[in-house]
């Protein structure tokens, strides 16, 4: 499954969530040279293996709106703001009503990073946590440096995507058991759409 | 700003090295020389020799070729490269100008002073070129190293004008190498944000094409501020800007890069890419119509067809910033374009540029370009009324 990370306000540290994530320290970053980066990871739930590929690009705090183009293909977004710094959070909030807008299906999770100083923070977690429930997504807060509650929130991405897969695929199973075949040749596969 | 031009760039260009062939598979490729000694940008070195020498391929002739590097902030940075037959080197200079011409040309003369010898009449031409200011559009720039031996002329590209057949090299490739059924393919998938994936066994017509393809669409041009005729280099706005993954030449080592998901404009080496050779281009029997700017005329008439009416749908209250009604872009056209245009509105580089008119509007700056002028035909043509509520948004000069 594919997932990106989404836009941020100058340095949230997407990066160094990604880097956090990723099995390999060693595989270098691209982000600098090419606008893009990606990692990939085995994550077993509830001993299943999922094989995750993160994206990651470039400058997309330029952008005022994000348009579902830029989300074709991905089954998954991860929403990553500063916690010390209001305007990062005061644009994820506009993205993440756009995202709304414009997507049939994504699966998102709201990221507050670089929690490791009380007295620079300045996004109250009451705060998030209440936008995060009007969006009806789950809130985690992190801190790529310390390590803090990167594991769960990779996981908790990848079990909801994993799900919504799953009822997916039910749906077209149960669609296909109602549905009577003319024939051999017209049976279609249905081209799975996330955003 | 939606360009990925970096606007103002101090210098002329901020690189040049040699770099070695590496004479083993398994080895690398390497910096030989550099100018200046002190240049600090850690990514930039270690990329060059890869992007330099992007897969194991000899040159038949000498062969120019420009790769792209994107940096945090999603802005280009340019590679000129020169590779000739036989060589062990390969001429690098890496510029925010994206000045094909020109740097081809100094490479060329730059690899003339190395096979007579004179390795200090490099850098002393490159140092006076290095320090000369970036010119204004138009004008003559002369490099001479200061004991007279080594001079470098040139002529600073108009970045008004659009991309002329056969001056413009890129576009000139592009035209002989690509059919116009499949030109007109790649510039509706990129209008339409897709990933685009060209292949080329020659290094320097993959990379041409991707430029040419891309300066169709999106001509990397500054802009030109109709009462700041003096502040030449503000990245243009003229019309779209390719907003995602731009990697005209794709070195070996990221080949995986290959599967991202979002849109992309990628050049492969096709032996990198093993599923199909590019068909035989054809060519047009109608090769003088397109000299000049002939053919990327063509193009620009088609982007006007498809986001002129942009200005039918401005709306204008006295004493209110100026907005942008999608439900009447949406409608501007005939009912069958309805759909296209509805779809338009989901396109990143399009809100990109409804708010960068927006905003040169809102702060009462007036522009004209190509684009705008060919608007104003169409308006007439057709009489819409784009062509009088624009006068009206134009500040009093």
């Amino acid at each position: 499954m594919t997932m990106k990370i989404s836009p941020e306000e100058g340095c949230v540290g997407k990066s160094s969530l990604l880097l956090r994530f990723s099995d390999n320290t060693f595989s270098g970053t691209y982000i600098t040279t090419i606008g893009v980066d990606f990692k990939i990871r085995t994550v077993d739930i509830d001993g299943e293996k999922v094989k995750l590929q993160i994206w990651d690009t470039a400058g997309q705090e330029r952008f005022r709106t994000i348009t579902s183009t830029y989300y074709r293909g991905t089954h998954g977004v991860i929403v990553v703001y500063d916690v010390t710094s209001g305007e990062s959070f005061a644009n994820v909030k506009r993205w993440l009503h756009e995202i709304d807008q414009n997507c049939e299906v994504a699966n998102r999770i709201l990221v507050g990073n670089k929690d490791d100083d009380p007295e620079r923070k300045v996004v109250l977690t009451e705060d998030a946590a209440k936008f995060a429930d009007q969006m009806g997504i789950q809130l985690f807060e992190t801190s790529a440096k310390e390590n803090i509650n990167v594991e769960e929130m990779f996981h908790t991405v990848t079990r909801l995507v994993l799900q919504s897969k799953k009822e997916q695929q039910l749906r077209v199973q149960s669609q296909a058991n109602d549905t009577v075949k003319l024939g051999g040749s017209s049976s279609r596969t249905k081209k799975k759409k996330c955003c | 700003m939606g360009s990925r031009l970096r606007g103002n760039p101090k210098q002329i260009f901020e690189l040049f090295v040699e770099i070695g062939r590496p004479s083993e598979g398994d080895q690398e490729p390497f910096i030989l020389q550099q100018y200046p000694a002190d240049y600090g940008d850690e990514d930039v070195l270690k990329s060059v020799s890869k992007f330099a020498f992007p897969c194991a391929n000899e040159s038949v002739a000498v062969d120019h070729f420009t790769f792209v590097l994107t940096d945090i902030e999603g802005k280009f940075k340019f590679g000129f490269c020169r590779h000739a037959t036989g060589a062990l080197t390969c001429l690098c200079i890496v510029s925010y100008l994206p000045w094909y011409e020109i740097f081809y040309k100094l490479l060329n003369y730059l690899a003339d002073i190395l096979n007579r010898n004179e390795k200090n009449h490099i850098d002393r031409l490159l140092e006076a070129t290095h320090q000369h200011e970036v010119p204004s559009p138009g004008s003559e720039v002369i490099a001479v190293t200061p004991d007279f031996a080594e001079k470098f002329v040139f002529t600073a590209p108009n970045p008004s004008l659009l991309p002329e057949i056969p001056q413009n090299r890129n576009l000139t490739e592009y035209y002989s190498a690509v059919s116009s059924a499949n030109m007109i393919v790649v510039f509706v998938s990129m209008l339409f944000e897709r990933r685009v994936l060209i292949t080329s066994k020659k290094l320097s017509r993959l990379t041409a094409c991707i430029h040419g393809a891309a300066s169709l669409l999106y001509p990397l041009h500054w802009y030109v501020l109709s009462q700041y005729p003096l502040h030449w280099y503000v990245p243009s706005l003229y019309p779209l800007h390719w907003q995602h993954l731009y990697i005209p030449v794709l070195p070996q080592h990221l080949i995986d890069y290959c599967s991202a998901p979002m849109p992309y404009l990628i050049g492969i080496h096709s032996s990198l890419f093993q599923v199909s050779a590019l068909k035989k281009h054809l060519r047009s029997h109608q090769a003088d119509r397109m000299m000049g700017d002939g053919l990327a005329r063509i193009f620009l008439k088609a982007m006007v067809a498809i986001l002129g009416s942009y200005r039918d749908a401005l709306r204008f209250h006295l004493g209110e910033k100026i907005t942008f009604d999608s439900d009447a872009f949406v409608i501007s056209r005939s009912p069958s374009m309805k759909p296209f245009l509805e779809n338009l509105l989901q396109l990143q580089t399009f809100q990109q540029f409804i708010a960068e008119r927006l905003d040169l509007l809102n702060a009462g700056q007036g522009f004209m370009d190509e684009f705008e002028i060919e608007t104003n035909l169409w308006a007439d043509k057709w009489k819409t009324d784009s062509r009088s509520v624009w006068g009206k948004m134009q500040p009093p000069r």
